[in-house]
């Protein structure tokens, strides 16, 4: 398994049921994708009509990846809903996965444990206000205390360090926003002005490497929560971390 | 580099004082720093924050450089300085004209020069805007507009309105990049800092891949042989660049005025001579500089009392410990918050970790400390075998301040003067004066020259045209780009 691909997905699912299936089948998808961007060749002058779409599904993959991690009966739903026999390829599935919903959370900015709101109020969105209170900030601050000790060569740990746990959900979240965007522009065609113009070598290029970070930033974190399964030790975590680094510097 | 000028050797210490020529051949760019020139040049918005002398506008002007040069064909590259003393003194509609002008101005020469394109514009935005795209359609390119020097701490004026505009030019065929000073925390109520922009931090980090390299070749790049000659077997090329490197936090400014101190001493490089250098460095170049930035801050001129203390505090504590950073409690960083955004733009500490967990409980920001002006603090004021190797293997626990911390606590925080100018522009020239805060400085004879012109406070030299300079006898076209550099830098560095 890539580097990548096991730092989002972990290892060891077999035993996980229908949810190590989806794992299994998910993961088989990241490897592909990553793959395909660590062996791309960028003179071929096709790549507004491929990083696009290869950046898109990292980002949508691994999103996926983390939301069964957050919430396994989501993504085990969907799984069991496309064997129904019901279930029909050419129709809009209602139990589908939504970008905004499942991944990106409202920009509510109310009180954000009331015990006057009901069950609904509170979202299970992957990058939403309260799976970052509850999951990913506790994370975060595991990951900090493991490193501060260590002197690790990353400057994407350098980063995540530099920033305290609101500013590092607000960046993680834009970035995600951003990115979604601007590689569907290159996905449908609703781009009508020259790509190239838009989406030239060098910005799919730092796309395509922001993509690759921040799905591994929010992977390598999924490992600093111990209920978030599957996963890999914390020491994987972080040497599995820096190998992407060190193999999409050189993309 | 060096320039000669009546007889004394003059350092250039920021990169815009660079010929074009003379940048490409004085400037080194590391992986990490090509990547942020990657970014500069790709699409989307982007803020480049970083202190003084960090090398915001290096990497801009370089970016805009490769973008031109390399005949790239999808991209136009267009870098403005917006060192401009109306945009300081104006706000709301006038600041827009003020900013607009400019803009139109650099973005006409760039037309007719390099696309033989007739730029037409008024200096409203949504003419500029309009003006813009057609230009764009024009040559088929999308448009960069690299911004330097566009928000300062303290100068809070005209930032919501450039921040709009940042916002409103963006578009398919506009990406707009602009350096701004950590501390810059007003961008208006429209634009909304991570939703709007990509924020990319400038931080050359002991211990960081390429650091030793990168300083090892400014070294080579701005000092020739010079420095090698200096080397001992106690302190090879390497070592000086690590250590010096790592004194001044990373700051490439600092850096080279660091060596340029160990060149003018022209003594083998001991420990006795590095300390002797640190301690140059800091009573005449770093504390100077607290001072020289008090004019700048404006409304946060009556923090720069509390920034010393808060300093001396610091240096106090990680001097007795000889460590080389501290931890701050969350609680007294929230409430020092601006003194502490002075210190790191005047590069007397550096953000090294955001939330890290303290020893008396509760998480608090680790920050590396100049260890030039600490060496002042430290037992003895020197530098020894001891120290050298403590500091370079960061072997010594933090200091810590927590959050009932008595010391930190008691430090008086001053209101801000909402009504404050920027003092600078009401000192006078005299100020200018080549010295340890203005190392950039005019020679006696030219302030003279200029006080018998009437020209007498720093604003009014700043309003002189050229035309206006060269007038006066003895200053040629030359020494009028010269005044005009140094009162820039006086203003906005």
């Amino acid at each position: 398994m890539e580097n990548f691909t096991k730092l989002i997905c972990g290892d060891d699912f077999d035993e996980f049921g229908d949810y190590g299936k989806i794992v299994k089948n998910l993961s088989k998808k990241l490897n592909i994708y990553i793959n395909f961007i660590r062996q791309y060749e960028w003179d071929s002058n096709q790549a507004y009509n491929d990083i696009p779409f290869y950046g898109r599904n990292i980002l949508e993959t691994t999103m996926t990846v983390l939301l069964g991690k957050i919430d396994p009966f989501r993504v085990i739903t969907i799984y069991k809903v496309q064997s129904d026999s019901d279930y029909n390829l050419g129709k809009k599935s209602n139990s589908a996965i939504e970008w905004y919903g499942d991944i990106i959370g409202s920009s509510n900015n109310g009180k954000l444990w009331d015990c006057s709101k009901k069950k609904d109020y509170y979202e299970r969105s992957v990058l939403g206000n309260h799976i970052w209170d509850s999951i990913w900030k506790p994370a975060l601050m595991n990951l900090l205390d493991y490193v501060s000790e260590q002197n690790i060569d990353s400057e994407w740990l350098e980063l995540i360090k530099t920033e305290d746990e609101v500013n590092s959900y607000s960046r993680l979240k834009a970035d995600a926003l951003r990115l979604f965007s601007l590689f569907s522009k290159g996905i449908h065609s609703e781009c009508l002005i020259e790509i190239e113009i838009m989406l030239d070598k060098i910005t799919l290029k730092s796309s395509i490497k922001d993509v690759v970070r921040l799905c591994s930033t929010l992977g390598l974190l999924s490992n600093f929560m111990g209920y978030l399964l599957p996963n890999v030790s914390k020491a994987d975590a972080i040497q599995l971390y820096i190998n992407v680094e060190e193999e999409i510097k050189n993309v | 580099m060096f320039k000669e000028e009546n007889g004394f050797t003059e350092l250039i210490l920021a990169s815009e004082d660079f010929s074009e020529e003379e940048f490409c051949r004085y400037h080194y760019f590391t992986k990490y720093e090509e990547n942020i020139i990657d970014q500069l040049m790709a699409h989307g918005p982007v803020l480049l924050k970083g202190g003084r002398g960090t090398g915001k506008s290096a990497l801009l002007r370089e970016a805009s450089n490769r973008m031109r040069k390399d005949n790239n064909d999808h991209v136009c590259g267009i870098y403005l300085s917006l060192r401009h003393l109306p945009l300081l003194r104006t706000k709301g509609a006038q600041y827009e004209k003020e900013f607009f002008v400019i803009l139109v101005d650099k973005v006409k020469k760039i037309a007719l020069n390099d696309y033989q394109y007739d730029f037409v514009s008024g200096f409203d935005t949504y003419s500029v805007y309009q003006a813009i795209i057609e230009f764009s359609e024009h040559i088929e390119k999308r448009i960069v507009f690299l911004f330097d020097d566009a928000a300062h701490i303290g100068r809070e004026a005209g930032l919501e309105e450039f921040f709009d505009i940042f916002r409103t030019l963006s578009s398919g065929r506009v990406s707009c990049k602009a350096a701004i000073y950590p501390g810059v925390t007003k961008f208006g109520i429209r634009f909304d800092v991570y939703n709007d922009a990509k924020i990319l931090d400038i931080s050359r980090r002991y211990g960081q891949a390429g650091f030793n390299e990168f300083f090892i070749q400014v070294l080579e790049l701005r000092m020739g042989t010079r420095m090698s000659d200096l080397c001992t077997t106690t302190f090879s090329l390497e070592q000086i660049a690590e250590l010096l490197g790592m004194a001044v936090l990373g700051n490439v400014r600092s850096f080279i005025k660091g060596c340029s101190i160990i060149i003018d001493l022209g003594q083998k490089i001991t420990f006795s001579s590095i300390s002797e250098v640190f301690l140059s460095l800091s009573s005449d170049f770093f504390w100077p500089m607290m001072e020289e930035v008090r004019y700048k801050l404006g409304m946060y001129e009556p923090l720069v009392d509390c920034c010393v203390e808060i300093a001396e505090l610091i240096y106090n504590e990680c001097g007795s410990k000889q460590t080389t950073t501290c931890i701050i409690h969350r609680s007294l960083v929230n409430k020092y918050s601006k003194p502490l955004e002075i210190l790191e733009y005047v590069g007397f500490i550096v953000k090294k970790e955001a939330s890290r967990g303290m020893k008396s409980g509760g998480r608090g920001t680790r920050y590396a400390v100049n260890l030039c002006n600490e060496l002042e603090k430290v037992a003895n004021t020197r530098l020894t075998k001891d120290l050298y190797i403590k500091w370079i293997k960061t072997s010594e626990e933090d200091a810590q301040f927590s959050a009932s911390s008595v010391t930190f606590n008691s430090i008086e925080l001053p209101d801000v003067d909402i009504d404050n100018s920027v003092g600078i522009l009401d000192l006078d020239i005299q100020k200018l004066e080549k010295s340890n805060a203005f190392p950039y400085g005019l020679t006696v004879d030219k302030i003279n020259r200029l006080k018998e012109e009437n020209i007498c406070t720093v604003g009014q030299l700043a309003e002189c045209s050229k035309t206006r300079l060269k007038q006066i006898y003895m200053i040629g076209d030359a020494m009028a780009d010269r005044i005009r550099n140094t009162v820039e830098q006086a203003i906005w560095m």
